[in-house]
């Protein structure tokens, strides 16, 4: 059976990743992925050994984590308005060696931000997520078609809207 | 005051009549939602179906030019392993 760092070194990338795909800041995904990790650990005797029922699980509290994140920051609207520090951003690595990277990125979320939710969700969790379609199709409780249908969508609407981004990066 | 037991009997009928009726009405309502539900259902999934069917063999790789872009963007690190008790 995987224990919890086996499942961390699968699975901690792919959503860190993910939660900076869809809006949220680095440094943000950064807690958010550990957060979540805590609350595994603390159900490690009752996981199923079941690869993608735990990445499930994973993906599913993350998700619950930044919504209750976002309600509570509610709260805080005038705090972030007068700190904006850029604490936010990706590690000065990413920041200093590869600018193109940094520029893709925003790019990119930009672009993801603008399609529907439901293609959104689908496609980031394909490509950003790398999860498989069955996983998918599980995690938002639509059919394997239709997940099929909803990441071929976002694709190309995607195009559409990075048509120039990709010129550039040819 | 004289009381025609045939008649009240008549019309205990006729409203027994009438309120099984109704109970078939609804029935038959109830069955025929359900019937007609089913049938919007499977036709969407068919509908799915062939939507899915209809997109080309390689628009479901994650190796094309524009996962590379996005696989290149986002490979940000993950955080260490928090610290548990």
């Amino acid at each position: 059976m995987k224990t919890i760092e086996d499942h961390y070194k699968t699975l901690a990338p792919k959503l860190t990743n993910w939660l900076v795909a869809t809006g949220s800041s680095y440094a943000e995904s950064c807690d958010l992925v550990q957060e979540t990790f805590v609350k595994i650990w603390k159900m490690r005797d009752s996981l199923q050994d079941d690869d993608e029922a735990v990445s499930g699980l994973v993906f599913t509290i993350a998700r619950n984590l930044r919504k209750n994140l976002a309600r509570n920051e509610k709260h805080l609207v005038l705090q972030e308005e007068i700190g904006e520090d850029e604490a936010g951003e990706a590690p000065n690595t990413a920041q200093t060696t590869n600018d193109d990277r940094e520029y893709l990125r925003k790019k990119l979320t930009e672009a993801f931000a603008k399609l529907p939710p439901i293609l959104r969700e689908a496609y980031t969790l394909f490509q950003v997520a790398e999860m498989s379609i069955h996983q998918i199709s599980a995690q938002t409780g639509v059919s394997e078609n239709l997940v099929k249908v909803r990441i071929f969508r976002a694709k190309e609407k995607l195009k559409e809207l990075l048509s120039d981004v990709r010129k550039d990066f040819q | 005051m004289d009381i025609n037991l045939n008649n009240i009997r008549t019309n205990s009928t006729i409203a027994q009549n009438a309120i099984s009726a109704d109970t078939l009405a609804d029935k038959t309502k109830e069955t025929n939602l359900a019937s007609y539900d089913l049938t919007i259902s499977m036709a969407e999934a068919a509908i799915e179906d062939i939507k899915a069917a209809g997109i080309p063999a390689n628009a479901l790789r994650r190796d094309d030019e524009l996962g590379k872009l996005i696989s290149e963007a986002f490979s940000l690190p993950a955080p260490p392993f928090p610290a548990v008790e």
